[in-house]
């Protein structure tokens, strides 16, 4: 693994999971249509960490009911579904409500997808704070290793968020930037839960 | 193929350079598996991607169908 921290770009030459390529298959869609950026859990398993997970968190552009109809047909074409409603609007009306949607494999609810629009300004912040990961089949982006540290570490902070936390800063200890990670623990003290 | 070389050639590097390491044993469940998370992390740094990732899938797609 080979993390270039000026060009934000990790090579992983890994073999890919079923859950990595469930990943590639469905973002290839997204991306079509949407910018996106993978968030929190996901991204400590993309790069070692030894859990699995039912979910994946992503962050997605705002955008029109238009364009989100685009992605949604083209996804049902590509045998995903939302797990939510059916009709696009009632699908769109949560997102615009704040709320996370679910995108899984026509009538395989695990793994799924879990979209949202990013509501407060520090999330709104990570579409230009991200990474890509090169990948053998595709590339993903990422949210970057100080956003993804300070979260799990100082916001959500369950015995497996503060575990993903240390897993990326022992992986990547002489790369990471110690006071980009404070900046977000001080922003994170003043968020209202 | 070419960026697989370059790293596989640097992670065989690096084991001729790092010795092996042990995993220290936790006083609770909590700081054993927080030394495992340091005891992974410093193989995945000396291993090929190839090679822990094989090992990492066995965990993932244990859940997938």
């Amino acid at each position: 693994m080979e993390y270039d921290v000026n060009k934000k770009e990790i090579i992983l030459n890994r073999e890919l999971s079923k859950l990595d390529k469930f990943v590639l298959d469905f973002i290839k869609i997204l991306e079509k249509h949407i910018d996106y950026v993978i968030i929190s859990g996901y991204v400590s398993i993309l790069l070692g960490r030894t859990r699995a997970t039912e979910d994946i968190d992503v962050f997605i552009e705002k955008i029109s009911l238009e364009k989100f109809s685009e992605f949604y047909e083209d996804a049902k074409e590509q045998g995903f579904e939302c797990i939510n409603a059916e009709k696009t609007e009632e699908v769109f009306s949560y997102l615009k409500e704040g709320l996370a949607i679910r995108f899984s494999k026509e009538n395989l609810p695990v793994p799924n997808f879990e979209i949202k629009f990013p509501k407060r300004e520090i999330d709104k912040e990570t579409f230009n704070d991200f990474i890509i990961v090169i990948l053998p089949e595709g590339k993903l982006k990422i949210s970057s290793l100080e956003r993804q540290v300070a979260f799990k570490k100082y916001y959500l902070k369950s015995e497996k968020d503060i575990e993903d936390a240390s897993h990326i800063e022992e992986l990547f200890k002489d790369k990471l930037d110690y006071n980009k990670i404070n900046k977000f623990k001080n922003i994170i003290k003043n968020i209202k839960t | 193929m070419k960026n697989k070389q370059i790293q596989n050639k640097k992670v065989q590097e690096k084991r001729k350079v790092f010795k092996k390491v042990f995993m220290k044993p936790g006083n609770n469940n909590q700081e054993d598996r927080l030394n495992f998370i340091k005891f992974w992390a410093e193989y995945i740094k000396t291993h090929s991607d190839e090679d822990w990732s094989k090992q990492q899938n066995i965990v993932i797609d244990s859940q997938i169908e």
